[in-house]
Parts: structure tokens; C-alpha cells; sequence
């Protein structure tokens, strides 16, 4: 338990200090959101001055990041000047929807990888694990962009699937099941994306991993008792190999973040990414500094839920030895 | 510690509790009244007259080839014949290095990769394993005869509990629910183990003690009550005293499960108060075999002379012990890639003779149970 504490510790200073950082950066970035008033010409100077002292933005920068971190305190994070409401509400729906992408795409990613992997190192060196690597090897090469342009130029020709957005017009109407099938179908395209731009790294990790097991003096031995093939690679190797595995799914869970942020702005998927873009281009400060600490909190979170796991995993990490 | 349970012994296995243990040919054990019989090698018993039963095991011309990283094949084992009825303890004793540990995992086609017997046949209670797939092979490992591996630090799972892991024995050759397995598993260590059973179930391999996973392992071993179990240098890296403790759990074992044995050590002193009978190793050759108390006796062959007497008598052998150059033998063994051309023993003979360098020496009994590999002795 101790060892869950410190890590949930470590996180909360992490998540304070890439507050600080990114109202540094953000503060100190050229321009603001009232310089396009400014240029207007129906806008008097004594119109935006007000609104600048009514931002808050004429103080000193310690006393907006106190004023900001009251209102996170009260839940509101910050202030949207383009939408002119509290951030939160904002970010709060575009962050369920990452979540939705980010979360299913991992899971995807990871239940895929795991059977292939473990299949491919069982027959290591054979046709088929060579076919494996290769194929890896290759996907590997194309650039997650392309990748995702690729599929909906795919989606656009063939009209297989819907090319953007995250459910169809009259969604409200629909039944229960009509309503999972429609939400299935917008999101089967961005975590395809995401999926096959993953998938090569965790297949070749998690071969890895158990290639280096399999060769162990315990495998041998379990072999010797007569343990069926099966259950060897499920019930010994994978759990023994699982722990340099569950440190990637920590640092996979970024990297799908990262990417599907961008995914999100290629194929409008309301979440994070488009909200991010768009918030940045307008200066929306509040905005941008609200969805970076959402993406900080589901990348920590990521993190939370490896360290989970491998406190789980491993008896060693929990009797405090190693 | 009372009694040093590895000293030079020559007399019979002293049998020391009221339950004497005849061999059947089922493999059960029937528990008789001191002097009333004696557990008879070989599986004779002397209450019922009968004859030696058929071999359990019988191997003969063994021939392995392992792989180097390169990928060239190296002759380790070569022209192996014994064999081990039901209940009979045989050691095999032989400096490093010269395919102990290659012969037993052969037994059970556990070869590392590259590995390959390419000749010979191992008959296991009829069955030929040499052909036998890894289905036919999955079955018979850890239910028929089972393995005690070398590094008892590192053969049991780091994350799994010892509990589950003798449970996954049973549970892989018996089909029972999850939860009878455990209960089995628990009456296995309680063979092994006195008293609190269920605190050693549920301790993970890295809270336990050299001796205490050795002890596992041989539960794991003895879980589904095989015919035989090779034991693979079983107290190698134990220290005395609890070398001593697992010899002597072993011997108990033996007498009470009628279990076959197949012993390996470099040590003769581990081999004394256990086996039968003995194959004394070279080079990946038998180069003599005999009862145990008649080989320690009177060895035949110069190699076994050596051995025996470089042999610290009455010591117990420290984890370095054997590993290093024996005393009595100048020389270290020939590399199996490179073996002279006559007896492989030659070069460090110190009774050879001008045939010795043209070829290997055949097979010669010189006395009734007994063979050796020398020209001393014709050959
Ligand atoms: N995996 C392997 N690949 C190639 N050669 C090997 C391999 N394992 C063992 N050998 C070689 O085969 C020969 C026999 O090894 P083996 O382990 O059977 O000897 P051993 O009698 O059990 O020795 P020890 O007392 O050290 O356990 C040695 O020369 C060794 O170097
Ligand atoms: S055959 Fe010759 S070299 Fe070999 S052990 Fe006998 S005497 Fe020595
Ligand atoms: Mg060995």
C-alpha cells in the first residue's frame, strides 16, 4: 500500500508542477485573446482595457495562478473567453470523449497484441513468426498520419463507415441498441487509427518479453512437469514476462493519448484534440490550460493503473522486496 | 544434527522404522514388519519369491547431440545402456561436465534447442519415448516420472505461490477442479514438510529458504505419484546441514512411496547412503556400472578409482565442492567437440595402455552385475 501512496503522491506534484509550466508557457506566448479586438474597429480600446482588467489579465502573473487554482477549487477550471463560460463544462464532455477513444483503443490495442505476440514467440524463428516481425517491422514505417488519412480516404470511397463526428443526426431517437451500433460505428474508424498505429511496438514488446521467459529455468521446469503448452504460455510465461510489459502499457496509454489528439482533429471527433487547436489558435487560455491538465490527469492515470497492475503482478514489488 | 547422513556407508540402507516396504508390480507399497523381508533392488521380493520384474525403464545406445551458439553439433551423450526397475534407486555419478544433466533431460525429450537424440531408444513401461509426440510426452512428465531440476533457486515460478504451482502439477494430470488440486497439493507438501503447511502454500518462491523450495520441488516431484523421479544433483547448492536434512528426506521417501530412483551427483559421498546402483560417467559414456556398495568397494575402472579417491570421506560437499579439479586425477576432461581418438579417459589415465589411443574400449563384465570399459579388463 505504501508503495500506491508514493505513486499517487509523485502524481498529484506532477500534475501541480505541469500546472505551473503550462501557465508559464501560456502567459508568456505572444498575443492574447483580446489582440484581434483590439484590431477591430467597432471595439474601443476602453472596451477591451475593461474586459482585460475584467480577464484578470492585467495582473501580475502569481495572482492569476492563484485566481485560476480558487477555480479549479471550485470546479470551474478556468474561464473560456470564446465561449465565455467556466472551462469546465467544456472540457469536462470533450474529455469523456477522448476518454472513450484513448480508453477502447487501448484496450483494443493491447488485447490484440497480446495473443499475437505470445503466439509469435512460441514458434520463434518459424515462418510465421517471421511473418509476424516483418509485418510489424513494416507497419511500423508508416507514419500514424497517413495512416489515418489513408482510412478515410477508405471510408470516403467505400462509405463503409462514417468519416467523422461521434454519432449520427438523430442519435436522441434512436433505441438503446440502435444507439450503441451508431456510436460503434463512428468510433470504428479513429481507434482502427489508433490500433494498427500501435499495435506493431506492444507485438514486438510483448514477443519479446516472452522470448527472454520461455528460455527461463521455470519454464523448463513446469514443462517438466508436464504442463500443458497452453497453459505454460498464459499461466506462467505471460505473468512472468508481464512486468517490463505493464511499464510500456503505463507509456502506451501517452503515446495513444498524444496520437489521438490528433486523430481526433483529422477525423472530428469531439474530444480533446479539436478543442485543444482550436483553443490555442484563439489564445483561449483558460481553455488550453484546462485540456493540457485533462490529458495530464488520463496520462497520470495511465501511469496509476500500470503501477496498479504490476503491484498486482508482481509478490515481490508487494512484500517490498527487489 | 545427530548424524551425518552422507558419510562413507557401505553397509545396506539402514531401515530404521517398523514399516519395511515391498515393491509391487502396481507400484503400491505394502508396509510389513521389520525382518520380515527386505525391499529388494530391482524390484524382487524375497517375501513373494519372485523374480526381478521387466525393466521400468530401459535405455539403450542413447546417443545426444547438442548445439553450440554457432549452430554445430556436439556430441555430449553417447551410447548410453541402463536400465531402472520399479522401485530401485541408480546414481549417476560423474565430474561436470559429462552429460549427467544431458542424459536426464533426454529421458524426458526436455533437450534445450538445438538438442537431439539421434540414436537409441528409451522404453518406459513399455512405452518407446524416443517417437512419442509432445502430447504422449505432456502426460507422462511429472505424472509418470518426474524431473527435481539442478537450480532449485530458480525452478519454481517467481510470482506464482508454491501452493499453486504443486496444484498445477496435479491439476494438469488429473482434471480436477482448481480447489481439490490445492487440497492435494497441501497433502504433497505435508509429505515433505512438518507442520505448518499452510503458511509454506501460501508463501511466494523468494520467501522461502534454499532448503524449503528444495522441498517443493521434490513435492511438485512426487504430487501425482510417478513410477520414477530423477533427481538432478539435489542438494547441490544447499548447505550441509540442510543437505543432510534433504538426503534424508529423500531416502524416507524412497522407502516409504517404493518410488524408483535416478540420482545424479559429482559427489560419491550424496550417492552412498541412497542408490543401488551405480553408472559412473565420462565424457558423455557409461564407463562402469555395478552395485553401489561392490563399485565402492572395489572400483574397477581408473576413472572410478580417481574419483572415489578424491572423495573427502565423510565430508559433505560445500556448494564449490566437485566443481573444482579432483585431487586424485590430474587433468580436466576432454571437450566434447574434441575427443581423442581411443578411450576418452587416456589422456589423464594413469594405467593406460598402447591400445588405449587406437579406439574406445567395448564392454566388459568382469564379474556378475557388473560392467566396465577398459582394456585392463579385455574391452
Ligand atoms: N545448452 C547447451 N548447449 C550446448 N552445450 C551444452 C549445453 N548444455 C550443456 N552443454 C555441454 O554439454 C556437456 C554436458 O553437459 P551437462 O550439463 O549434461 O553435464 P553435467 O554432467 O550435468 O555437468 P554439471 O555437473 O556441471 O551439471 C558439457 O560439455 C556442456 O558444456
Ligand atoms: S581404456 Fe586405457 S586409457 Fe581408458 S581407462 Fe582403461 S586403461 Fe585407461
Ligand atoms: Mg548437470
Amino acid at each position: 500500500m505504501r508503495f500506491l501512496a508514493g505513486r499517487l503522491l509523485h502524481g498529484l506534484f506532477l500534475l501541480f508542477g505541469v500546472s505551473v509550466l503550462s501557465f508559464l508557457f501560456v502567459a508568456l506566448a505572444p498575443g492574447s485573446f483580446l489582440d484581434e479586438m483590439r484590431l477591430s474597429p467597432q471595439i474601443s480600446p476602453e472596451t477591451v482595457g475593461a474586459l482585460r482588467a475584467q480577464y484578470g489579465l492585467d495582473r501580475p502573473l502569481p495572482v492569476r495562478y492563484a485566481r485560476w487554482v480558487r477555480s479549479v477549487l471550485r470546479g470551474e477550471l478556468g474561464f473560456s473567453f470564446a465561449y465565455n463560460t467556466p472551462a469546465a463544462p467544456l472540457l469536462r464532455v470533450r474529455a469523456r470523449n477522448t476518454l472513450v477513444l484513448t480508453g477502447s483503443a487501448t484496450l483494443l490495442a493491447w488485447a490484440t497484441a497480446i495473443p499475437i505476440g505470445v503466439w509469435a514467440a512460441a514458434r520463434k524463428g518459424r515462418v510465421v513468426d517471421q511473418l509476424t516481425t516483418a509485418s510489424a517491422t513494416a507497419l511500423l514505417a508508416v507514419p500514424d498520419l497517413l495512416l489515418a488519412l489513408g482510412l478515410l480516404l477508405l471510408a470516403v470511397r467505400t462509405g463503409w463507415f462514417p468519416t467523422g463526428g461521434m454519432v449520427s443526426l438523430g442519435f436522441e431517437a434512436l433505441g438503446f441498441g440502435a444507439k450503441v451500433k451508431d456510436a460503434a460505428r463512428h468510433l470504428t474508424l479513429p481507434v482502427v487509427t489508433l490500433v494498427v498505429g500501435t499495435l506493431p511496438v506492444l507485438v514486438k514488446h510483448v514477443r519479446a518479453a516472452l522470448i527472454e521467459v520461455l528460455d527461463s529455468a521455470f519454464l523448463r521446469a513446469a514443462r517438466g512437469h508436464g504442463i500443458p503448452r497452453r497453459r505454460l504460455l498464459f499461466r506462467y510465461a505471460l505473468p512472468a514476462a508481464a512486468n517490463p510489459l505493464i511499464s510500456l502499457f503505463g507509456f502506451s496509454v501517452g503515446a495513444l493519448l498524444s496520437t489521438s489528439l490528433l486523430v481526433e482533429v483529422v477525423m472530428s471527433w469531439p474530444g480533446l484534440g479539436p478543442l485543444l487547436l482550436e483553443a490555442i489558435l484563439a489564445r483561449d487560455l483558460y481553455l488550453v490550460i484546462g485540456a493540457v491538465m485533462f490529458s495530464t490527469v488520463f496520462l497520470l492515470a495511465g501511469n496509476l493503473l500500470a503501477d496498479v497492475l504490476l503491484y498486482a503482478n508482481d509478490p515481490r514489488i508487494r512484500t517490498g522486496e527487489r | 544434527m545427530a548424524t551425518h547422513p552422507v558419510h562413507f556407508d557401505l553397509s545396506p540402507p539402514p531401515l530404521h522404522t517398523a514399516r519395511l516396504v515391498c515393491s509391487l508390480a502396481s507400484g503400491k507399497t505394502l508396509f510389513l514388519a521389520p525382518g520380515f523381508a527386505e525391499a529388494q533392488p530391482g524390484g524382487g521380493c524375497l517375501l513373494h519369491g519372485r523374480p526381478p520384474q521387466a525393466a521400468l525403464l530401459r535405455v539403450r545406445d542413447l546417443t545426444v547431440q547438442l548445439a553450440t551458439d554457432t549452430g554445430a553439433a556436439i556430441p555430449v551423450v553417447e551410447a548410453v545402456s541402463f536400465d531402472i526397475a520399479a522401485g530401485e534407486a541408480v546414481g549417476i555419478l560423474g565430474e561436470s561436465g559429462c552429460g549427467k544433466t544431458t542424459t536426464a533431460l533426454a529421458l524426458l525429450r526436455l533437450l534445450p534447442p538445438g538438442g537431439k537424440i539421434v540414436r537409441g531408444s528409451i522404453e518406459f513401461a513399455g512405452r518407446e519415448l524416443v517417437t512419442s509426440g509432445e502430447r504422449e510426452l505432456e502426460k507422462i512428465r511429472g505424472a509418470e516420472i518426474s524431473l527435481i531440476f539442478q537450480e532449485p533457486g530458480i525452478a519454481l515460478h517467481p510470482m506464482r505461490r508454491v501452493g499453486d504451482q504443486v496444484g498445477e502439477v496435479i491439476h494438469a494430470h488429473r482434471g480436477w477442479n482448481w480447489k481439490r488440486c490445492r487440497e492435494e497439493a497441501a497433502t504433497a507438501l505435508a509429505q515433505v514438510f512438518s507442520g505448518e503447511i499452510s503458511r509454506i502454500s501460501e508463501a511466494y518462491p523468494h520467501q522461502l529458504s534454499g532448503g524449503q523450495r528444495q522441498r517443493v520441488l521434490i513435492a511438485q516431484a512426487l504430487a501425482c505419484r510417478p513410477a520414477l523421479v530423477i533427481a538432478d544433483e539435489p542438494t547441490a547448492s544447499l548447505d550441509a546441514t540442510t543437505q543432510a536434512e534433504i538426503l534424508a528426506l529423500i531416502k524416507d521417501l524412497k522407502l516409504r512411496l517404493g518410488v524408483a530412483l535416478l540420482l545424479i551427483s559429482h559427489n560419491p559421498a550424496i550417492l552412498a547412503g541412497l542408490a543401488d546402483r551405480i553408472l559412473v560417467m565420462y565424457s558423455g559414456r557409461v564407463v562402469e556400472e555395478g552395485p553401489l556398495e561392490r563399485v565402492y568397494r572395489a572400483p574397477l575402472h581408473p576413472y572410478t578409482k580417481g574419483l572415489l579417491a578424491s572423495m573427502p570421506r565423510g565430508a559433505s560437499e560445500s556448494p564449490a565442492a566437485g566443481k573444482g579439479k579432483l585431487p586424485a586425477i590430474s587433468g580436466s576432461p576432454p571437450d566434447p567437440a574434441r575427443l581423442p581418438p581411443g578411450c576418452p579417459f587416456e589422456p589423464r589415465c594413469p594405467d593406460r595402455l598402447a591400445i588405449c589411443t587406437t579406439r574406445g574400449p567395448a564392454e566388459v563384465q568382469p564379474e556378475a552385475a557388473r560392467r566396465v570399459w577398459c582394456f585392463k579388463y579385455g574391452g
